[in-house]
């Protein structure tokens, strides 16, 4: 008899739930195997583009602090170090919303609110104030899978931004390039679409878009209101004009297409579609939902090439293994910091340019701090040193629910079976399940309480569990 | 001078001979090319150099002191080092009091305090600022670090030996970051090992490998290199007796361990370690002198460490930070980010003495000092004289060199 889980269909609903969002939990696997592709791929997009992002309580103190400029050094330093508390819980309720994530719908918005801050990197040590990092990260849930276009004008006015990139100050008589160069390289057209004339006349556009606290502030007195002519289009003046006039470069589309392709399916050898995904992000005036649509239903998104071959970001690794495991008794802060350790700490990118993905988040040790959270998930006794970088004292007191990945009531080998499809897009060797299922079947015997936790845990060990 | 020896000899990889079997296919090219990474035409020799990061932003003017100038008393009415105070080098300059250990360096001849180092435009922010020293480029935003590019252009991407840099952290230095996968992080060999035997343990389902370079191949081949340091590192630290006592504190036992892996004859070329919380806007005085007082005597137990353990040829330090402070102190009796600063550079190879002028503390650029000398020029002379390696490569230019290093 062959399995559920050996059928194409089962693995094509593992593959978009594991791209789309962080992995899905069994029965979401086994209900997405009755629908066809598209019927899935409508489900992921239905309904808002937006996914909410919940104001905080201390909003208004912080925005009060940014606003008062009599505060004494004392208050200030103070103040830093009451907004790293705030970014840190900001950070910290971000990741258990996707943790929490009803649905694959909800999945995908949230990744995708990670997505364009990587995609527009910023850093906590230099915006500084939490509430400026809230409004951004209200613009990403916002704009989830919204308009790009929508997105990149407001991003020219976003205080962390403008702070980040240096706009702030920027005066006519002396322009900052720093954004308008960002702008292009980074955000929209590519390295080489453009000349160091546009930006010099790009960096003159967005004189004057500035900053009051934590407010965006058009200061018309720093704003050179002189014609520009940037990436030959002459007439320009203000920020949103040269944002317009970015898009409509054909560049960028392909840039932002190509990036999101990579984020979705991978860094893979063959060529990708890129010029056909693009027609379609353009002809849709930058809605990224037709885009998404076009990159999920794609032939090559399912191509052995690309299944299974995406080493997970730490986000993708964290999340999807609290998700899946709903792993209970994690001591507060842990996800962001093993997230550090693995070198993605949400809002501390290396620099402007976000984080490199695939085999740059491998080195000898960042894979042993990804290989101590499967030890974290199976022992009951961690050594000490383990101990201090997960945070937890007494790991003994971690719950996950199994019901996300195995049947409790089938038999040891078909369990086994079950987490190892759940778990691993490529399947580890047979004499393993089969030490593995004896293994389940002794601790189950003894109705030990940490049978799935060892379950769990040796699968994580395994290097397949690294990939996606 | 020893040639280049491979901490992973075919005896240890023997010894793991089960463990090791699983990959086995991965394992001979990687085994081989550890010690060729460095055989061929770009052959580096076995000099080691050990990277100390001060971060915070380091005092210069309270470190370095120019006590003959008044214009430091008059900017700094609390927080100047007294005249009477200071360790006294020249008629001009003088070490803060707490620097006492390093007096014996410097009467030896073996460290260099190098004037007011910076670059152009500095950037006054932290991160940005750190970044710049640890990329070696102020102009543009890279993703590989100077130290990183050196293992760029000598190793073989995913058959280089990963303890070619060692960083005495949690995580790697981003002045190591590369694409060939060198670098190890660790505080302490013991844990170290007993991270990997946990994470990298006996797990089975290693068992095929086709040798190809899938992205599952690469993850079993690092989780191997990962196995291999850890073995290499603890069986050549765990012999090792210090002659000295280091300071029980961890800038102390980060320096005890990197002089212990040099001693085992690890194959490290980088040590990276850092001290942080030079910070200090407010209430400086005690706070720099607790920071300057580890400092000095970590570098001094290392030194003399290292010279009774017969490695002090092999051995160039040098201690940056990513910016110096403003001249004038605050309100707060401490010091704002400022700009130029010096910094030292201590070993027996290193020709000591003080190259530079003291700075000028009436011409400043926005009240802080400028710099007289690009610290790509320090890095240029490090790559070409200490490690025999192109600055070309690293730096993409080769920067006017510094008469640091001692011409054998």
């Amino acid at each position: 008899m062959t399995s559920p889980q050996m059928d194409t269909s089962w693995q094509q609903a593992r593959h978009l739930l594991a791209r789309a969002g962080f992995g899905g939990r069994r029965q979401e696997i086994d209900r997405w195997t009755g629908l066809r592709q598209e019927e899935r791929v409508t489900e992921l997009l239905a309904g808002p583009s937006s996914i909410a992002c919940t104001r905080p309580v201390w909003l208004d103190q912080s925005d009060r602090q940014a606003a008062n400029r009599m505060a004494s050094r004392e208050e200030r330093q103070e103040e830093q170090i009451q907004n790293r508390e705030w970014t840190r819980d900001l950070i910290q309720t971000w990741l258990h919303s996707m943790v929490a994530a009803p649905d694959p719908a909800g999945m995908l918005r949230l990744k995708m609110t990670f997505f364009w801050h990587g995609h527009f990197a910023t850093h906590m040590q230099k915006v500084k104030s939490a509430g400026r990092i809230w409004r951004q990260l209200d613009l990403f849930h916002r704009e989830a899978i919204g308009n790009f276009g929508t997105l990149l004008q407001g991003i020219v006015q976003d205080p962390a931004m403008l702070i980040y990139l240096d706009n702030v100050r920027s005066h006519r008589n002396a322009p900052n390039e720093n954004l308008s160069r960002e702008l292009m390289e980074l955000f929209s057209l590519g390295n080489g679409a453009y000349t160091e004339a546009d930006i010099r006349e790009g960096a003159r556009a967005l004189t004057g878009n500035s900053i009051e606290g934590n407010a965006f502030r058009f200061r018309p007195f720093m704003h050179d209101s002189g014609d520009k002519t940037i990436l030959g289009q002459a007439g320009i003046d203000r920020a949103a004009d040269f944002v317009d006039c970015i898009l409509q470069q054909p560049a960028c589309a392909r840039f932002v297409t190509a990036k999101l392709w990579r984020f979705f399916a991978g860094e893979t050898a063959s060529s990708a579609p890129i010029e056909e995904l693009a027609s379609v992000f353009r002809h849709s005036s930058y809605d990224v939902k037709p885009l998404l649509q076009a990159i999920f239903s794609h032939a090559d998104f399912h191509g052995d090439g690309i299944m299974g071959n995406q080493i997970k970001s730490p986000l993708q690794l964290v999340v999807g293994t609290l998700r899946t495991t709903q792993l209970d008794g994690l001591p507060e802060g842990a996800m962001m910091r093993l997230m550090g350790q693995m070198g993605q700490m949400p809002y501390q990118p290396p620099n402007v340019k976000g984080w490199p993905d695939g085999r740059a988040w491998i080195d000898t040790s960042r894979l042993l701090i990804r290989m101590a959270m499967a030890e974290l998930i199976q022992a009951r006794q961690l050594p000490r040193n383990m101990q201090r970088m997960m945070m937890a004292r007494n790991v003994a007191t971690l719950r996950l629910q199994p019901d996300g990945l195995v049947d409790t009531h089938a038999s040891p080998s078909q369990q086994v079976e079950q987490a190892c499809a759940v778990l691993l897009p490529i399947r580890p060797p047979r004499e393993l399940l089969d030490d593995l299922t004896e293994r389940l079947r002794t601790e189950l015997q003894a109705e030990s309480a940490d049978a799935y936790r060892l379950l769990c845990g040796t699968l994580m060990l395994l290097p397949q569990y690294q990939l996606t | 001078m020893r040639a280049f020896t491979s901490a992973l000899s075919r005896r240890d990889f023997l010894r793991h001979g089960a463990w090791l079997t699983a990959a086995a296919a991965t394992v001979p090219s990687f085994l081989a090319h550890a010690a060729k990474a460095f055989a061929d035409g770009t052959a580096l020799n076995d000099h080691v150099l050990v990277v100390v990061q001060l971060s915070g932003g380091n005092d210069g003017l309270n470190t370095v002191v120019p006590f003959a100038d008044d214009a430091y008393y008059r900017a700094r009415p609390t927080l100047a080092i007294r005249a009477d105070e200071v360790v006294r080098l020249t008629d001009l300059l003088g070490l803060h009091p707490a620097l006492l250990p390093l007096r014996a360096l410097y009467d030896d001849g073996a460290l260099a305090i190098l004037q007011s180092v910076g670059y152009p435009n500095p950037d006054r922010s932290h991160f940005r600022s750190m970044e710049i020293w640890q990329t070696g480029e102020p102009d543009e935003v890279l993703s590989s670090g100077w130290l990183g590019r050196l293992f760029d252009h000598t190793c073989t991407r995913g058959e280089a030996d990963p303890t070619l840099a060692a960083c005495i952290d949690d995580t790697l230095n981003p002045a190591i970051a590369n694409q060939v996968g060198v670098g190890v992080a660790l505080r302490d060999p013991e844990r170290f090992h007993a991270l990997v035997r946990f994470a990298a343990g006996e797990t089975p389902g290693q068992a095929e490998t086709s040798g190809s370079d899938s992205p599952l191949d690469f993850l079993r081949r690092t989780a191997l290199h990962a196995r291999l340091a850890a073995e290499s590192i603890r069986e050549r630290t765990r012999g090792i007796r210090h002659h000295v006592a280091y300071p029980d504190e961890p800038f102390g036992q980060s320096l005890r361990l990197i002089s212990a892996m040099i001693a085992g004859g690890m194959p490290t070329r980088i040590y990276y370690a850092s001290l942080g919380g030079f910070d200090t806007h407010a209430n400086q005085a005690p706070m720099h002198a607790r920071l300057l007082d580890t400092l000095a005597n970590g570098l001094s137990a290392f030194q003399s460490d290292l010279r009774q353990l017969g490695c002090d040829d092999r051995v160039v330090t040098f201690t940056f930070s990513e910016f110096g402070r403003r001249l004038a102190q605050n309100g707060s009796g401490g010091t704002d980010h400022g700009q130029a600063a010096p910094l030292f550079v201590l070993g027996k190879p290193v020709r000591g003495g003080i190259i530079g002028e003291p700075p000028s503390l009436t011409r400043l650029n926005r009240g802080d000092i400028i710099y007289q000398h690009d610290f790509r020029s320090l890095y240029s002379t490090l790559l070409e004289e200490w490690l025999a390696a192109d600055p070309l490569h690293v730096l993409g230019t080769r920067w006017p060199r510094l008469p640091l290093i001692r011409q054998t």
